[in-house]
């Protein structure tokens, strides 16, 4: 060792000596440094300037002072960028080319290989694909440090790329914005408006018809008063319904102008059915309304399905015409049977409970169920009295056939199916078929009012004005030709709106038969009448008609079985005697009904008033058998709700409950009118879905391109925004929105091409760089909020 | 019209007109690589890598060179090989300097190591180029003695000053009588070269002047002693021409004194900081790939 020092110059040893000094200092420096900072090559941008442990983001560094050595044996690119994502949010597809999904951007990719000029690639990047090919370079994506190159100073701008390198992976490559640029496609319509609002027709008819009849009234006169962007610079937003649609819309919403089908949403019903087959074939129906010729709505099934049984009744009678079962077989009676059961269920438990008992199993399409405020508005606050007192005219007996239907031993005793009269019909109509007589109406002890006739005396008499009837079936012949829906008229059924064509014609029909029908119902009334006894004191006057046959002990059929009447089985089957029936029949007056005014009270005459008139302002109301809900307004939250409860997974005719749902409401005449503006979007992998919003900043997120209005006001050159967006003329706007692709448009505007924005964008004037219309991520990453815990005392 | 006599660099015109060519020619050159080198590093940036990478490996490749260089050296090359590798290694240096420019990215270092490595980079490099500038100064503007060593000089200038006191204490004796008193040519010359002729040989070096190429300091002594030969006899401007051409040897003694002092000194610093800049790039290019993110 000493011969060999001794042999090298005195400037070698020199060097020695400094190289042994250099890794002196260095191990000193790492030995006693705090931190790596002495390693760091350069401050962090003022955004990161906090982050003061090298491990945050190089997850490789560690917490020893060497172990950021440890990244040199381990390859693992992606962990630091996942790093980055810890605070700035992206999502899975983050380390793709623009952050964007694969199969967007093998779309893109195709799209611009088709579009592929003649323009040669520069020099450059010829050079590039040959010395250095990018795409051996990032085979498993582009991290983040990639384009984002930290330690280059406080002031740094880390967003900054050079428009080469996003000329760097593309297939088509191009020198500059006014140069060989790809033209537009279509820009800015990549899909067809949500709000469906066609401007030439509002500004070529709608606007001055409107305005001749309203005069007082004021109408758009410029751009602005729809529109601005003043919220998202990035959207020329549409002002809210408020300011802009209602004054010429808002009571189509509401029904107001509504001349056609009901104002109100069918949300509970009673259908009906045939009651005549069911009757000779199925025995344990119990009470149901001759009248109803209602269908089960789309929401009621949805309150039927809430479980296993309901879904398997409405899955059982599928198919079946209810309201003709002559041709059905005895499963699909049975299954018929099971129907009215549940519904009667379905009004026990929202009579007898809570709404939530029924709201709260509700499930729809994807199996979720609904939460607390979704079931508010899915309810829209309906009131207990509205079903109460729907229950108590459809189905006075409710309570007493549950229960009696609970006792699975005395299942055998429920009464044969038995027809209500409608409850708007006094009597029924005389010269009607035997098979449409309404029967009576059938009364428990619960709500039948005392009489000191013997029921079966009423029975008897009443029977023998319905035979009287019977014997003269020609009386109503001509009946046979009347309009159904006039027939259902005067059965209670549905009336008609006002104006409609349909109720025209049916008044029209149903005048001409009137008097015949009134005769006949005057036939029959007066044999009722005549049988209905005077009321003892302290009872009620019995309500019209007396309900009578169907507690006949001697009709050889099992009745209504009640353990509250009958706790014994042998008298239950004993024939009642006289005082057992006074019993059944009357009930006390309440004991303040007579002390406070010494008067038997009258009761209340029915109103006349149209309880969907009524309803003027939207709410609940109950109409012939069936509860309607009327929109309130706009933006209506039970509407909103189920429509956006079966949207994402309804699908054009499919046979799903969330499809009948949502067909029901969202089609063109839908209480509502939700879809006349709302457009309907076929998802793909989701299904149908109503617009209720405009185009919003985060429907921009997926987007290649940027644009903001407002650095362009100040050019538009006194044209205003025409200088862009030129009307065209043609009818094929609202034809766009017959599908529900809404890819398919045909915008009422011309769209921009590329030489109207190369007018100012252009060397020389205007910026043209890559970033300054497109964006690298598609979707902007979102900086997260820390979690920050509240301290509480133990 | 004459053409003036051109010479340059001590050469006549068609040698120095190739000089300058060669000169110029590997300056062009020097030019164009660097300019394919920053070209290839803005195409690998754009190629969404980190260019930091490309030119630093480029700068690692010049640095093995060099010290394939100082081998070369150890290894005992022929002179004509010597002086070919001494070449490439002036050129690769100066090409490393590009590189190196290229990777700090025409900026200031920002952390401790950084500022050390770079300070240690910018020590070799211009170390490197200041013994690049006294081989020029010392071949092209003005070649030394290469018999002359530098443990020679103080003895040859201890020569020099004898011969000036000689050349003082010398006197005409052939001087004719005149009737007018005789002028005292000899104490003036006496009197010059015990005042301005020996401070200027007592004077340093000089190194400054000789550095930058400087002959002023010679200028003024020989235009002084140019003064006074205008006053004193033939004999006399003897003495002077004399003196004269002692002071430039003196001048030139200097000047090779210098270059050589130089020429040992600059190697102090490039060799013994190269050394330490290899230590440290090492550990720098360990750092980089620890705490890499992005492509290279």
């Amino acid at each position: 060792m000493l011969s060999w020092v001794s042999t090298i110059s005195g400037r070698q040893r020199f060097a020695v000596l400094v190289a042994f000094a250099t890794v002196v200092c260095l191990t000193l420096f790492a030995s006693y440094s705090v931190n790596l900072g002495f390693l760091m090559p350069g401050p962090l941008t003022s955004g990161h300037s906090t982050i003061a442990n090298c491990s945050s983001c190089h997850s490789a560094a560690g917490i020893g002072k060497l172990s950021w050595l440890h990244r040199l044996t381990s390859v693992d690119q992606p962990a630091d960028s996942l790093a980055c994502l810890s605070c700035h949010q992206m999502p899975s597809s983050a380390f793709n080319a623009h952050s964007a999904p694969l199969e967007v951007l093998r779309r893109s990719t195709e799209k611009l290989k088709e579009k592929k000029s003649n323009v040669h690639a520069r020099f450059s990047e010829q050079a590039l694909n040959i010395v250095f090919p990018v795409g051996s370079a990032s085979p498993n994506g582009v991290f983040c440090a990639t384009c984002h190159q930290e330690h280059q100073g406080v002031n740094f701008n880390l967003k900054k790329i050079s428009n080469e390198r996003c000329h760097t992976c593309h297939v088509r490559k191009f020198d500059r914005f006014d140069g060989q640029h790809p033209q537009f496609d279509s820009y800015p319509f990549s899909r067809r408006t949500r709000i469906i609002y066609d401007h030439t027709a509002h500004f070529s008819k709608h606007f001055a018809a409107f305005s001749k009849n309203n005069p007082t009234k004021v109408v758009p006169t410029t751009c602005a008063a729809c529109h601005n962007s003043n919220g998202e610079r990035r959207l020329m937003a549409v002002a809210p319904f408020d300011q802009t649609c209602a004054t010429c819309h808002l009571d189509q919403i509401t029904g107001k102008e509504r001349a056609g089908s009901p104002k109100g949403v069918a949300f509970l019903t009673l259908p009906g059915l045939d009651l005549e087959t069911l009757s000779k074939r199925i025995d344990n129906i119990g009470d149901w309304p001759e009248a109803s010729d209602a269908v089960i709505t789309p929401l009621m099934k949805v309150l039927i399905s809430r479980n296993e049984q309901g879904r398997a009744v409405l899955k059982s009678i599928d198919g079946i015409n209810l309201q003709d079962l002559s041709g059905a077989t005895d499963d699909q009676l049975t299954a018929v049977a099971n129907l009215v059961w549940e519904i009667k269920g379905l009004f026990s438990t929202l009579t007898q409970g809570k709404i939530s008992d029924v709201m709260a199993d509700v499930q729809v399409g994807n199996g979720l169920k609904p939460g607390a405020a979704r079931l508010a508005d899915l309810t829209a606050g309906l009131p207990l009295d509205v079903v109460l007192a729907a229950q108590k005219e459809w189905l006075p007996n409710l309570s007493s056939e549950i229960s009696g239907r609970g006792n699975p031993g005395q299942q055998s005793k429920v009464h044969p199916p038995t027809a209500l009269k409608s409850p708007d019909a006094e009597a029924p109509p005389a010269e009607l078929p035997a098979e449409e007589q309404p029967k009576p109406e059938v009364t428990s002890i619960e709500n039948t009012p005392c009489t000191d006739e013997p029921v079966d005396t009423t029975i008897e008499e009443a029977d023998e004005a319905s035979a009287e009837v019977d014997q003269k079936p020609d009386a109503i012949e001509e009946l046979d030709s009347v309009d159904e829906e006039a027939i259902a008229a005067v059965k209670g059924r549905l009336p008609l709106p006002n104006g409609t064509p349909r109720a025209i014609k049916g008044l029209a029909e149903g005048a001409k038969k009137k008097k015949l029908r009134e005769a006949a119902e005057t036939r029959v009334r007066k044999a009722n009448t005549e049988k209905v006894v005077t009321p003892k004191e302290g009872c009620a006057e019995i309500p019209q008609p007396v309900a009578a046959q169907a507690q006949r002990p001697d009709s050889g059929e099992v009745s209504q079985f009640d353990d509250l009447l009958f706790p014994d089985k042998n008298l239950a089957e004993a024939p009642p005697s006289q005082n057992d029936q006074k019993q059944k029949q009357l009930v006390p007056l309440p004991t303040n009904a007579k002390s406070l005014s010494g008067i038997v009270p009258e009761p209340e005459p029915a109103s006349v008033v149209d309880p969907e008139s009524w309803a003027v302002y939207g709410g609940w109301y109950r109409q012939d058998y069936t509860i309607y809900y009327s929109p309130v307004g706009h933006k209506d939250k039970f509407l909103h709700a189920w429509l956006t409860l079966v949207d994402s997974s309804s699908s054009k005719g499919a046979p799903d409950l969330a499809s009948q749902v949502f067909a029901y409401l969202a089609k063109k005449d839908a209480p509502g009118l939700c879809t006349k503006c709302h457009s309907v979007d076929e998802i793909q992998g989701r299904g149908l879905a109503v617009n209720f919003s405009p185009a919003s900043i985060a429907d921009k997120q997926g987007r290649f391109t940027k644009f903001l209005h407002e650095p362009h006001f100040a050019i538009m050159d006194g044209k205003g925004c025409v200088s862009c967006h030129q009307l065209k003329g043609g009818d094929t706007y609202l034809k766009s929105y017959e599908g529900r692709n809404a890819q398919k448009f045909s915008s009422n505007f011309a769209a921009v091409s590329k030489e109207k924005c190369q007018t100012c964008h252009t060397r020389g004037l205007a910026r043209q760089d890559c970033l300054l219309c497109h964006d690298y991520h598609i979707n902007s990453a979102i900086t997260i909020i820390t979690n920050t815990k509240v301290t509480t005392p133990k | 019209m004459t053409l003036p006599s051109f010479t340059a660099f001590g050469m006549e015109r068609p040698a120095a007109a190739a000089h300058i060519a060669g000169k110029l020619a590997w300056w062009v050159f020097l030019v164009a690589i660097s300019g394919g080198l920053y070209f290839l590093v803005w195409v690998y940036g754009n190629g969404l890598r980190d260019p930091r990478y490309f030119d630093g490996w480029l700068i690692v490749g010049g640095m093995l060179i060099q010290i394939l260089f100082h081998v070369s050296k150890a290894v005992g090359l022929s002179p004509k090989s010597w002086l070919r590798w001494r070449k490439i290694h002036v050129f690769v240096g100066y090409l490393i300097v590009v590189g190196f420019i290229s990777h700090s990215d025409f900026s200031l270092p920002d952390s401790g190591f950084e500022w050390i490595l770079w300070m240690s980079f910018v020590l070799v490099s211009a170390s490197g180029m200041f013994g690049t500038y006294l081989l020029w100064l010392t071949q092209a503007k003005r070649p030394i003695d290469a018999s002359v060593s530098l443990s020679r000089i103080p003895a040859l200038r201890a020569e020099l000053r004898q011969s000036m006191l000689a050349i003082a204490a010398a006197s005409n004796a052939t001087s004719p009588n005149v009737d007018l008193p005789e002028l005292p040519y000899d104490g003036w010359i006496r009197e010059f070269c015990e005042t301005d002729s020996m401070a200027f040989l007592e004077r340093r070096s000089n190194v400054l002047g000789h550095l930058v190429g400087s002959q002023r300091h010679l200028s003024l002594f020989t235009d002084a002693i140019d003064n006074l030969a205008r006053y004193v006899d033939q004999p006399g401007k003897a003495k002077l021409a004399t003196l004269k051409t002692l002071a430039i040897e003196k001048d030139r003694l200097d000047f090779t004194q210098v270059s050589l002092g130089l020429s040992r000194g600059w190697l102090f610093v490039h060799v013994p900081i190269t050394y330490s800049l290899l230590i440290l790039t090492v550990v720098h290019i360990v750092v980089a790939y620890s705490f890499s993110s992005g492509l290279w």
